[in-house]
């Protein structure tokens, strides 16, 4: 008898956000007309793209027991780089070969920004908060800077299939996520590297002494996760064939909301992709309803911060060991 | 005159009774030292009279009124204080400040009267005759003086019972000297000094009487100066016969030579040999350099200058990385910080230093991984529900145990024991005993480092003593008794 009731309380534990998810559009379907629509569900995917694609990087970002808060400054930088490039070379490359060895370059700035967090964590040893905090001021003010601020719309017409086409009346940008979270899906889960990404997330001594390189780990977690947001960076600019420092701005918070909703704990060692897909999806509903409620900017930020907190505790709960009854 | 008792004290832990039935008595105006080996009880009793263990069974008495010590802070309410190896000074504030914390005097009001907080504490070092102005930080005080500064807070509250635990370990002769003074000045004042130590060459210098235990046991006290050593280390360790071991034979092959290794204030010019197939012992104390020699050779941590030559070639890099696909492997000290990935599972712990060998290319091959775990379950027998479970769900002696398998994963040369039966049963020990001769069978060679003299005289089949962070040289086994062995890791 009591075996049975264990099952059913843990059952509820690890699928509470499924439930609460299916639970909200089971409302928010009664109650707004909208909600079902084809454009509506369409909308709600294409706004969760950009945020995915650098959630799967963070995702490894936070299991590897580490953070980086600079991602959102690079995505603004990586639609800047790509559109500037293009404008300055245009009339030498012509805009096509422009275009496509800006997005080289962007990824390739995202690469190095990448490197550089992972130098201040492993060589300096700086907690990774501070440090990519750091960078995050550093990046902005660079893209400000060579951009002065201004927008730059220098585009080619193909640039748009990304954000805006469709191939099945689904948003090619949607295919680029799911490609991405299926690739970090694999990689954590049937790669050696997953592995090894999860004990240094663990414990990076005990991974360290038992002969596994730590600082390469970082290094390419960091780094692949600036590249992930060099790509959501391009998204973005796709979206809207717009290229701004400020783009990525404030996609941080929802970016380690979703990571962290979907049980990824921020201490390390702990985490799943497919979490992270159900958390993406959950963030963007709530969203998605608090928007058709015609709800403004600020109660939409409490709601966030409320998530994330609900999510932590959640996470706590779920973590504790089965106590020992006394007298044992 | 007053008198400390202990009657028919009983304190178990879950697998082991550390104290069984302990009586004993002690009067002020003496210093009473408490020996006896690793687990022998020693530092239990000590605990428990300071309020930081609590007893299963029997009585404290002080004076013929009985205590019952619930807490530090309630102990030192009812007139004992303690004093630990890992001294408890706050950095960032003054000596006056650390003395008086907790009661610092008040103005009206509730406002701190600093004046009166300098002058209180002035007083308390008068009274020692200790020579530290109180107004310096903690950060400014080597080890001796926050020890000192440590002494005069815990005086500063009058106890009647000062105990001090391994205080000695990390002084230098003078400052031993310093503290010795210190401690008769103390006696003097009527006040009854416990004093732990494993050194027995100072408790001629410093004690009155030394009360032994052995395995949780009270062996008896006895009066120093009519007791020989020899009389107390055959208290300590009782009848000692020579285990035997299986007969092994050594390799003629030298697998690792290391020349003249030096680490800055760690250990100085060691140089010796490993053969193939050899079990090499390290004896020494808390602080002879061992564990961090071994580190260093593993490449855990940087040292300064010398040589390593493994195999015939010369070790150029030196990180955990290219130890591990060189062959050499290390079984940390501290399993919990160093060893284990706690929430990890077994099947992952197990197979941590060859996540490389799982599989061709990218891909983890879990198939491999589970016959890898499988196979190192059955040849240590490992206790688990599932390799799936986390491995914080097993004992000490099976994570012990998880860890030597995720060693024996990678089919090593060498392996480097550091302190392997630190916290488990004395089954899982003899297991992992029996996989380290099964391994010099087969010409693994072994480097063990353990504070447990009897089982270096168990398991090896040389044995190497360090002291200060130099090699003093070679013990010969033929016919050692672990007493001693134990006579020579103090340099007597």
């Amino acid at each position: 008898m009591v075996k049975e009731k264990w099952s059913i309380d843990r059952i509820l534990k690890k699928y509470v956000l499924v439930i609460l998810m299916l639970a909200l559009i089971v409302v928010m379907s009664l109650v707004n007309e909208n909600f079902l629509t084809s454009s509506n569900v369409i909308n709600v995917f294409r706004n969760i793209t950009a945020q995915g694609i650098m959630a799967c990087g963070m995702t490894m970002v936070l299991i590897s027991g580490e953070m980086d808060l600079s991602f959102g400054a690079t995505a603004g930088l990586a639609g800047l780089i790509v559109s500037m490039f293009s404008e300055g070379t245009k009339g030498v490359l012509g805009l096509d070969v422009a275009c496509i060895l800006g997005i080289l370059l962007a990824l390739l700035a995202a690469a190095g920004i990448g490197a550089v967090n992972a130098y201040w964590i492993t060589k300096w040893r700086m907690p990774a908060m501070i440090a990519t905090l750091a960078m995050q001021y550093v990046v902005y003010g660079f893209a400000g800077f060579i951009s002065q601020g201004w927008p730059y719309y220098t585009f080619p017409q193909w640039y748009s299939v990304v954000g805006m086409q469709k191939v099945f009346n689904i948003p090619v940008c949607v295919f680029i996520f799911l490609l991405f979270a299926v690739f970090y899906y694999v990689l954590l889960n049937y790669g050696k590297f997953g592995r090894k990404v999860y004990a240094v997330g663990g414990n990076s001594e005990s991974a360290r002494l038992s002969g596994i390189n730590v600082n390469r780990v970082k290094y390419v977690v960091m780094i692949s996760n600036q590249m992930c947001a060099a790509v959501a960076g391009i998204v973005l600019s796709s979206q809207i064939m717009c290229a701004q420092s400020s783009l990525g701005a404030g996609t941080e918070l929802t970016v380690v909301a979703a990571v962290v909703i979907g049980g990824t704990g921020v201490g390390g060692g702990k985490g799943k992709m497919g979490g992270t897909i159900i958390g993406l999806l959950f963030l963007g509903l709530v969203i998605n309803a608090m928007t058709l409620a015609n709800l403004s900017e600020y109660p939409q930020y409490i709601v966030k911060g409320v998530l994330i907190l609900f999510a932590i505790i959640l996470n706590v709960l779920q973590s504790r060991p089965v106590r020992k009854k006394k007298g044992n | 005159m007053s008198v400390l008792k202990a009657e028919h004290i009983y304190k178990y832990y879950p697998g082991t009774t550390a104290l069984d039935d302990v009586s004993a008595s002690f009067e002020s105006g003496k210093i009473h030292a408490f020996v006896g080996k690793n687990g022998s009880g020693k530092s239990t009793l000590l605990k428990i009279f300071a309020g930081a263990v609590e007893r299963d069974g029997g009585s404290l008495w002080l004076d013929e009124k009985e205590l019952d010590p619930k807490s530090p802070m309630d102990a030192t309410k009812q007139g004992i204080a303690t004093i630990y190896q890992e001294l408890s000074m706050i950095p960032g504030i003054t000596v006056a400040e650390n003395i008086l914390i907790g009661r610092l005097p008040q103005r009206k009001g509730g406002l701190i009267d600093w004046k009166s907080v300098y002058a209180e504490a002035e007083e308390c070092m008068k009274k020692l005759e200790i020579d530290i102005p109180v107004r310096a930080m903690v950060e400014e005080l080597t080890v001796s003086q926050c020890q000192m500064v440590e002494i005069a807070k815990a005086m500063s509250q009058n106890p009647r019972v000062l105990q001090l635990d391994e205080p000695t370990s990390a002084l230098s002769q003078s400052e031993v000297k310093t503290l010795f003074r210190l401690l008769r000045r103390l006696k003097e004042q009527g006040v009854i000094i416990i004093y732990v130590s494993h050194r027995l060459q100072e408790l001629w210098e410093i004690a009155d009487t030394c009360t032994v235990f052995r395995d949780g046991h009270y062996v008896g006290t006895c009066d120093l100066a009519e007791t020989e050593r020899r009389q107390i280390l055959k208290m300590m360790f009782g009848d000692v016969a020579i285990s035997s071991r299986p007969s092994l034979t050594v390799g003629e092959e030298t697998v690792l030579s290391v020349k003249d290794l030096s680490s800055e204030g760690k250990f100085e010019k060691v140089s010796f040999e490993l053969k193939k197939g050899e079990v090499l012992g390290l004896a020494g104390m808390l602080g002879s350099g061992r564990s961090e020699l071994l580190r260093a050779i593993f490449g855990a941590d940087a040292f300064d200058s010398g040589e390593i030559w493994y195999e015939g070639g010369q070790i150029k890099k030196f990180s955990p990385e290219n130890s591990r696909k060189l062959g050499i492997a290390m079984v940390s000290e501290d399993r919990k910080s160093e060893g284990i990935i706690a929430d990890d599972s077994i099947a992952l712990n197990m197979t941590l230093a060859s996540i490389d060998d799982m599989g061709k290319g990218f891909r983890f091959d879990y198939n491999k991984q589970a016959a890898m775990v499988e196979e190192q379950t059955k040849r240590l027998q490992i206790k688990m529900a599932s390799s799936r479970d986390a491995i914080h769900s097993l004992s000490g002696g099976n994570q012990q145990k998880v860890i030597v398998g995720r060693w024996l994963n990678i089919d090593p040369h060498v392996i480097i024991f550091d302190e392997p039966s630190r916290g488990i049963d004395v089954e899982a020990k003899q297991q992992i005993f029996k996989i380290v001769w099964e391994l010099s069978k087969k010409g693994v060679s072994s480097i063990i480092v353990s504070s447990e003299l009897e089982e270096l005289l168990e398991v090896c089949t040389r044995i190497l003593i360090m002291q200060g962070g130099t090699l003093l040289g070679e013990a010969l086994m033929e016919g050692l008794t672990v007493d001693e062995l134990y006579l020579m890791c103090m340099g007597g």
